[in-house]
Order: C-alpha cells, then structure tokens, then sequence
C-alpha cells in the first residue's frame, strides 16, 4: 500500500457532531474528500441539505443526521440511526460546542450549568455511547475537539484595539470545559487502549473570519509562531490522519494546530 | 529576604476547602505547624480536624457561596492563600447515564469555579493572594491500566467516566484564572499529586513504583512541602503552573 493511502477513508463510517460551521464545515469538506462515508450530526436537517449536497457533488457520501446536544435522548437515537443504517461507526468526531448565553469573568453561574451539561456531560454521553459501539467492533478512533484554551490562558494584549471582543475572554466555561477535553483524552485513551479504540483531542487556534476587529487579527497573529491566524484549510490535514489508518499508532495525544501559539 | 522568611507562612491565612481526605488533613495540620492560621471550608464537617475552625461552603449555588464568604470574611478578615482540595472521585464505573454525568461534572468543576472566581475577586483588593489546586496526576496522564491488574474494584473506581475530565478540567482553568486574576498580583497554581503511600493496594504501589523515577510512593511530607512553597512567598512570581509531585511518574 503507498503511503498516500493509508489516509484514504474510503469504506470508513464517520459521524461528525458540530460538522457544518467553522472548524467543523472544513472537517467534514476533508472527510468527504477523503471518500468516507460521513453522517453529519444537526439540529436542523432542512438547514443542513444544502452542505450535504455540495458535499455530495465533492463525490463524497454524505448524510444529515438529527441530534440535539441538550438532550439525552436525541443523542441515543443519533448513535442508533448510523448503525442501525451502517452497522459501524469508525471514526466519531465531537466537534459541537453549544454557546452559553454570557461570557468572561462575571458569566453567569446559570450559563456555567448549561455550558457544563451541553459541552461536558453531554459531550461525556455521546463519547461513551460511542465506545459501546466501537468495543464491540474492536476497533475506532475519536476525534475530539478541544481548543488551544484547553492549553494556555488568555493573552490580554491580544484585545488590544478590539476592546469589544475582550468581553468574551476569561470565560469561565470555556477553558474548564476544554481542558476538561485534554484531560479525558488521555484518561479515555487509557481506558480504550485495550480494545483497540484510539482517543486524540485537536486544539486549534483561532480562526480568522470576515467579521473580525483588524487589531485582534494583527496582535494575535504576533503570538504565533506562524505569524498568522488558522484559516479554513489548516484542520483539514490533522482530522483525517487521526481519522484514518495513517494514525494507528497514535492515541492519548492532544495536537495543537494553532500555528505555534502555544509554543511562545 | 532570607530563604527561611521566604518560605515562611506564619501568620498566613489559609483557607481549605475541600473533604475528608488524607491530602486535605496532612496539608492543614503540616500549615498549623508552619504556624499559618488555618481555616477549614465545604460542604460538609470534615472529621477529625478538632481545633481548626470549620466554615460550610456550599459550592454548587453562588448565592450561598457568597453569603458564606461574605460570613468567612467577617470573621477572619483578608484570606491569604486558598487551597482547593477535593479529591473525592466521583461515582465508580464507565457506563455512566446522561444525568450522573451532569451531576458529577457539576459537584467538582462548578464548586471549583466559584471558589476561585469569588475567593480570588476577594484577594484582588488586597492585591496580593495565591490560589493552590490540588489534582491528581491523573489530570496529566492517563491512567495505566497495567497497574489495576485483578483488581476490578480500584479499577472501577479510577477509570470512572468523569474523573479524567474533571482533573483535567483543572489544568486550564488554573492557567485560565491565574490570566485574568495576575493583573492583580493574585496567583493561581495547581499541584498534580502521586497517590500517597499506603492509600492503594501493595500490587498497585509496586507497579507505580517501578513507573516511578524515584522508587517510593509519595508521603504526606512531599505534598505539603509543595503547598508551602505555593503558598508563601518563595514563588511569588509562579503562577499558571501545574507542578506535579509524583517522583517522576508523569515525566516518562
């Protein structure tokens, strides 16, 4: 087998949660690319159509799957419609991340609660679930998706110039419920070891977008190694090596792809 | 400054929240010796600590969080140094249902947030103040399951579902606070510890041991001198750190 194809995904069944905005749009670009055979996990199937198709006209095989983050329920059924369709499940890849409704250092306690049962319990619930599926199979990888904020605190200076966005920082959920990834990846890598299940969390960095305040781009791109913030493209690499055979050795690690922020 | 000032914490005031755990008793005697003025807080009477003042936080609603603190610091005034020392695991096994989950999240990392935002807010007027959690090693690496060979039981209780999160969820948020509270000279730091000897199994400490960079368990004494030093002083100019006290264990 050449070396290329090993990161083929063809014949894989993945089930991507979060998988058509930001971060998650260019994962499941990649993984349809990839040739695997992907469900994305959505609210809203109606809304989700118009990706799936484009995805489709890529030559991938890809389908919408409903879910809802805050309910327990939903999520069974998620599991149960993929396999009960495919009989499998290879590669899962928590991406979702349910936004609570304040931010920064005064957030509220009750957005804390629901950020911590959406993007913790939650988050804990599918990864379990899945595991089920995947010890009977003897084998798969989980992707999940933490942050380079599951790494390091935030830079202040960053804000510098972009006052407006700083509100946002030193939120209280985020860096407990990513770190809170980092940590179960390795102990969940541990665990699944002996079945053959590989576990591997993504810290990206931050992503440009349109919208953003020139001066965060500019002073957050200083703290890169890179000199520049992640775009669309740069996910795309690390979601399929650690979805597909090209990483079977490789589990209980936490990549950043975040340009060399963590590294100064 | 002489190194033995440096390292002083007479007269400190240390606040402890945490349960009844062998860290949380051998840290707050080892401080009362080192003559700090240590107070004892949480959700429940901790036994076996007569003499030291115990105060009930409640940490899963910030409304009596608050009224506790507000109580706390009526009573002893500015808190010098806070030390998070909850190291009750959460509920055995892996197969875990949607609202143990939540549960389980909620009584260890919800309790940990508002200690440090609130007791950390507090510490910003003086502009002084250092913050010590207390994790397990377990928040750095993952468990070897080699080590629990026969013994289901500690399995279980190890490799529960939310531990590796819960402990992990430590790290960042220590980094994440330790970002916001510097601007005022308060400093947040985490200790990732060993288990202590005598805690686990024969057959489990023999396995540590030989992972171990230093072939012996971790006593009372490593702890507790790694407390000291976060909390006086000597590292006051250490913050965001996760310092493991484990022999070793981690670094290979």
């Amino acid at each position: 087998m050449s070396i290329l194809q090993k990161f083929s995904l063809e014949n894989k069944v993945v089930l991507i949660t979060g998988g058509r905005q930001l971060y998650g749009k260019s994962s499941s670009i990649a993984l349809a690319q990839a040739k695997a055979t992907l469900y994305i996990a959505t609210h809203s199937i109606e809304k989700a159509l118009p990706f799936i198709d484009e995805l489709n006209q890529m030559g991938g095989t890809a389908y919408a799957i409903e879910f809802d983050q805050e309910n327990p329920q939903s999520i069974k059924r998620m599991f149960e419609n993929v396999i009960s369709k495919e009989g499998r499940i290879d590669v899962f890849i928590n991406a979702s991340r349910v936004k609570p409704g304040s931010f920064g250092w005064e957030q509220k306690i009750s957005d804390l609660e629901y950020s911590i049962r959406c993007n913790g319990a939650a988050f804990l619930y599918m990864n379990r679930l899945v595991g089920e599926q995947m010890i009977k199979q003897k084998s798969g990888s989980m992707i999940l998706f933490s942050s380079m904020m599951g790494l390091v605190g935030v830079e202040s200076h960053n804000y510098d110039g972009a006052e407006e966005m700083k509100k946002g920082a030193y939120s209280h959920d985020y860096a407990v419920v990513k770190s809170g990834v980092n940590g179960w990846t390795r102990h969940a890598a541990s665990y699944y070891g002996r079945y053959g299940i590989r576990v591997n969390a993504i810290c990206p960095g931050g992503l440009e977008t349109p919208d953003m305040n020139p001066s965060f781009v500019k002073n957050y791109s200083l703290h890169t190694q890179l000199n520049r913030m992640a775009d669309n493209e740069d996910i795309k690499g690390i979601v399929v090596f650690l979805a597909s055979d090209a990483s079977k050795y490789v589990t209980g690690t936490i990549i950043p792809v975040d340009g060399g922020y963590v590294g100064i | 400054m002489t190194v033995d000032k440096m390292f002083s914490v007479k007269g400190k005031k240390i606040l402890i929240c945490g349960n009844d755990s062998v860290y949380l008793h051998s840290i707050a005697k080892g401080l009362d010796q080192a003559m700090a003025l240590v107070y004892v807080c949480g959700p429940h009477y901790i036994s076996g600590l007569n003499g030291f003042e115990f105060f009930e936080l409640q940490c899963g609603n910030e409304e009596e969080m608050l009224s506790s603190l507000n109580l706390i610091k009526n009573r002893i005034g500015d808190i010098d140094c806070f030390i998070w020392a909850d190291m009750q695991k959460p509920q055995p096994g892996w197969d875990h249902e949607f609202n143990v989950i939540d549960k389980e999240l909620k009584k260890h990392m919800l309790g940990l947030v508002l200690s440090v935002k609130h007791i950390g807010s507090m510490m910003t007027d003086k502009k002084k103040g250092s913050i010590v959690i207390l994790a397990d090693y377990a928040s750095l690496v993952g468990f070897d399951v080699n080590n629990y060979e026969d013994n289901e039981e500690l399995f279980d209780k190890d490799f529960s579902l939310e531990y590796g999160y819960i402990q992990g969820g430590y790290i960042a948020y220590a980094k994440q606070a330790a970002g916001y509270l510097g601007q005022f000279n308060v400093r947040c730091n985490v200790l990732a510890c060993a288990p202590l000897k005598g805690t686990y199994p024969s057959e489990f400490e023999e396995r540590f041991m030989q992972h171990s960079h230093i072939k012996r368990m971790a006593v009372k004494e490593d702890v507790l001198s790694a407390v000291i030093y976060l909390c006086s002083d000597a590292s006051e100019y250490v913050t965001g750190i996760v310092m493991p006290v484990d022999g070793g264990y981690t670094a290979k």
